[in-house]
């Protein structure tokens, strides 16, 4: 469940967070490697955010401990803010203020000597150059967002940290966002935090699910994938004169299935079947009408969604 | 200390930037010349009282100006977001603080020097007062405005909004001159604690051409205090949350 690498770039150890009483995050343990992009999954109140802002330095833990790149967050809290790029789910931006002379305020604040380079190169990366010299008041939400972007990879920190990065954007801009997160990969180690599982399926290689303040899935794709295709079911619609004998024939085909009657109309009934082999199931399925006086109508491999995996797992 | 410099840029780039500059600053000049004009309609009947009148004048303007000034500045930051900017880079809690605080000294500076000190100059035939009078109540001023901006940030850092960060403010001043008011009431060991906390002696002194050492100590050691405690309110934050 728990990955252990030698490349780890950020190592949390027991993490505790009280808000008044109530622990927010309890006991929080994981480490991610260099270069991963991770999806932090969890409801509303799991402790996504807490987690999140501990990493970025915007809270202090009660309990537990951070390292970021071999630095414990207690004893070089601001060494390790130079590492983190930060993009909170509402983008910090002064709205008086240019793209570009935002920008320049923020690389003084993380100390960059070549100013004027790095916010050009962030602008290319962002799609940012026609706007860079409007005012962060008249821009859209999408460009807000990407200005927050920019912000936070803003001398190319080690970590870039995003919460909620596509909540509120329009389609286009959805995929527009996430080609640039794609990007930021090669050259970043990259945690997300979205309530938009299927974006977060799409760009992240690590999946980290929150239930309570606490870690109860760490999966890697290959692993994700592996679980979902577990809960995968056969959709079969069968055309025939007795019900009872059609699911018979379908709990006979192997004992280890769950056979559900999902639709009933006249002579057709639509059953969803989760065996344990879908391919052999299939196979079985194929072979054994031979021999009965059923119709099949349709048979269908219907795969979980990460919000239906999500749904029924948390 | 090169954080503090982008911290009080950014401040004043916000600043001049918009409308708060013609508030504040036009405001100031608005208020004095109403302000100084109907203190000494009557006519006064020497050129101390004339001048104590002017300055008191000031010190309602000055205390006015800051408290709006600083009202704003951290919770308005907390409530747009842009503190969650400023705690992740890395910069100190005592940067963004120090920086803030810094602005708030330059504008009560121009306040005081180029608002103020038209009055002298447009007055100049009028002006029977001796020149050191000016400049002592000139600095009396200045660190009035740098005492309250302080106390304004103060509250700024423990209020939800601007309301509620400006009545902490006001309600820090007010105690603190109602104590000393009222300090005659108590025993004389704590009538002279009390008014030693008292703004208004320490101010007053001022605008009569002294600069008593206890003045400095008193608006000083305040500055000091608040934005101190403005510092460990900030720090505060990331234990909470």
């Amino acid at each position: 469940m728990s990955y252990v690498s030698t490349k780890s770039m950020i190592k949390v150890q027991n993490l505790t967070k009280y808000y008044s009483e109530k622990a927010a995050i309890n006991g929080l343990n994981f480490q991610i490697n260099k270069g991963e992009v991770v999806g932090l999954l969890g409801l509303n109140g799991s402790g996504k955010t807490t987690t999140i802002r501990i990493l970025s330095g915007f809270l202090i833990p009660n309990e537990g401990e951070v390292w970021i790149d071999e630095l414990n967050s207690f004893s070089d809290p601001l060494e390790i803010k130079r590492k983190v790029g930060y993009l909170p789910e509402t983008p910090p931006l002064y709205e008086d203020f240019t793209v570009s002379e935002y920008l320049e305020f923020v690389a003084h604040l993380k100390g960059i000597s070549n100013s004027a380079e790095e916010i050009a190169r962030v602008c290319q990366r962002t799609n940012l150059v026609e706007v860079k010299d409007n005012y962060i008041s008249h821009l859209s939400l999408g460009f807000r967002k990407r200005v927050g972007i920019a912000q936070a990879i803003l001398g190319t920190p080690k970590i870039v940290i995003m919460d909620e990065p596509i909540s509120g954007l329009d389609p286009k801009q959805i995929v527009e966002i996430r080609h640039l997160i794609k990007n930021l990969a090669s050259e970043h180690t990259v945690i997300i935090s979205s309530h938009i599982l299927s974006e977060v399926y799409l760009v992240c290689d690590r999946f980290l699910f929150l239930q309570e303040g606490k870690l109860v899935y760490d999966y890697s794709r290959a692993q994700l994938e592996e679980e979902m295709q577990k809960l995968s079911v056969l959709q079969i619609g069968l055309r025939s004169t007795s019900k009872l004998a059609c699911q018979a024939f379908l709990e006979d085909i192997s004992t280890e299935s769950e056979v559900k009657l999902v639709e009933e109309t006249n002579d057709y009934y639509l059953f969803s079947v989760k065996p344990k082999n879908i391919d052999s199931y299939r196979q079985q399925l194929l072979l054994g009408l031979h021999t009965k006086d059923f119709q099949l109508e349709l048979l269908k491999k219907e795969d979980l969604t990460l919000e239906q995996f999500f749904i029924n797992r948390i | 200390m090169q954080n503090i410099k982008w911290i009080f840029l950014k401040e004043c780039k916000l600043f001049f930037n918009t409308y708060m500059a013609a508030l504040i600053l036009g405001g100031t000049a608005v208020l004095n010349a109403l302000l100084v004009m109907i203190a000494n309609f009557h006519g006064s009947n020497n050129y101390e009282e004339a001048t104590v009148i002017t300055f008191f004048s000031f010190m309602s303007t000055i205390i006015i100006s800051m408290m709006i000034l600083s009202m704003g500045s951290i919770v308005e930051e907390k409530n747009k977001g842009t503190m969650e900017l400023l705690y992740t880079s890395p910069i100190s809690d005592a940067d963004i603080v120090v920086g803030k605080f810094l602005f708030g000294a330059f504008v009560c500076f121009i306040i005081t020097v180029f608002i103020n000190g038209l009055f002298p100059v447009l007055l100049y035939s009028f002006w029977k007062a001796p020149l050191y009078i000016f400049f002592t109540g000139s600095v009396g001023v200045f660190l009035l405005g740098c005492f309250i901006y302080s106390v304004g940030l103060f509250g700024s850092s423990l209020g939800k909004n601007q309301m509620l960060s400006l009545m902490i403010a006001v309600l820090i001043v007010m105690t603190l001159w109602v104590l000393g008011f009222f300090s005659h009431l108590f025993q004389a060991k704590t009538r002279s604690i009390l008014f030693h906390l008292h703004i208004f002696s320490h101010f007053i002194a001022f605008s009569k051409g002294v600069l008593p050492l206890s003045g400095f100590v008193f608006f000083l050691s305040g500055i000091f205090t608040f934005i101190y405690l403005t510092i460990k309110s900030l720090e505060s934050r990331r234990w909470v949350g």
